[in-house]
């Protein structure tokens, strides 16, 4: 994979610094409520990692191309679910319900997770993508909820 | 697309996994961008040759209408003149041209309809080369986040607890809870034992119930008992 070359809005490295760094009052940053957590980059895959305090240290990641961030958090492997297809036509029919996040299925270290994830255009306001991120990892322990509770 | 990359998937049928999708799909896509490009130029090569073309035809259409316009003055002059012959040659000569023009005129508007359909197809294909676009960039995002979460899990692997999933953040949040609910229990229990001892000090205090009494008494009545005239 080649380094993405950004047509517009900011990269992953300088939304870290942003969200690193105590943001001065007068800065848009300054008024946005990110998620408590404990941020890394991932510099090889223009990657922020988020482990979220108020999530239960939800790992989600907020990763850039040339026109799009992705915010993605894992929810289980599907392996441990019970009646997987009964919980994808859950999904299908219930997940367009989630705000600002949907359900898929990607393939993580080699196995098979159900995942919530957003997508947003790569110049889009820091308050969307502070938005998104609320709103993919709320998405993950939503649906982990209704899987622990009917498909585990 | 979707359609495209399930029937390249079926046909890999013996390869399976995640990468295999991701690199597929960004060479359906590739391929695809490619074709739509290619295919954008050529519409638009088309699009200015038929430009030119009817610009052409529209000009032969002016000259025409022109000609036409100076025979009919030179047929009016013809007739004041008393030239009728003459008129009745030029009359001809204009419905000749006129012909021509027709023919013009119908050509042009071919041209039009052509142009009219072929900005609609190059209008078809941007958007679909927008789409495309957009999903590469996604499918090269969504790599990148699956590398990424993959990364953060093989780091958790190794520990005690995987921490790498919502439904494990959902058992810590709830452990924590619990914990939580179980701490305030404990400090209510605390605090009434507390306040219960707190209530025997100052019954103690007062001297009712409490150790020392009780040892005052038994002294008392093994005193009595000694002192009480033998049987």
């Amino acid at each position: 994979m080649t380094t993405p070359t950004v047509t517009s809005g900011i990269t992953a490295s300088e939304l870290y610094k942003l969200v690193s760094q105590p943001a001065p009052a007068s800065s848009e940053n300054a008024t946005l409520e990110w998620p408590e957590a404990t941020i890394s980059l991932d510099e090889t895959n223009q990657t922020l990692i988020w482990e979220l305090n108020d999530y239960g240290s939800l790992p989600i990641t907020l990763s850039r191309s040339e026109n799009e961030w992705v915010a993605m958090a894992p929810i289980v492997a599907i392996d441990s679910v019970k009646n997987s297809a009964e919980l994808n036509e859950v999904l299908l029919r219930q997940g367009i319900s989630l705000p600002l996040a949907s359900v898929g299925i990607v393939e993580i270290d080699g196995h098979d997770f159900y995942v919530a994830y957003g997508q947003l255009f790569g110049d889009s306001k820091l308050e969307s993508i502070c938005a998104e991120l609320h709103a993919t990892a709320s998405a993950a322990m939503d649906v982990a909820e209704l899987i622990q509770t009917h498909f585990a | 697309m979707l359609s495209k990359i399930m029937t390249a998937l079926r046909g890999k049928a013996t390869e399976t996994g995640q990468t295999v999708v991701d690199s597929q799909a960004l060479r359906i896509l590739d391929q695809e961008i490619r074709d739509s490009e290619n295919h954008l130029s050529q519409s638009k090569t088309e699009l200015t040759r038929l430009m030119g073309q009817r610009q052409l035809n529209s000009n032969k259409a002016d000259t025409l209408e022109a000609k036409i316009a100076e025979l009919e003055k030179s047929a009016e002059a013809a007739l004041d003149k008393g030239e009728e012959q003459l008129a009745v040659e030029v009359a001809e000569r204009m419905v000749a041209l006129q012909d021509d023009l027709e023919a013009e005129r119908a050509i042009v508007s071919e041209y039009d309809a052509s142009i009219e359909k072929l900005r609609g197809a190059i209008r078809g294909t941007d958007n679909q080369l927008r789409q495309l676009k957009q999903q590469v960039s996604v499918v090269k995002a969504t790599e990148s986040a699956q590398k990424a979460q993959s990364a953060v899990a093989s780091r958790h692997s190794g520990q005690n607890s995987a921490m790498s999933s919502a439904m494990e953040s959902l058992d810590r949040i709830k452990e924590r809870q619990q914990l939580n609910s179980a701490q305030m229990q404990a400090a209510d229990d605390m605090a009434a034992e507390e306040s219960g001892s707190s209530l025997e000090a100052r019954l103690k205090a007062a001297g009712i119930g409490g150790q020392e009494r009780k040892a005052d008494d038994v002294l008392a009545r093994l005193k009595a008992k000694k002192n009480a005239p033998q049987e």
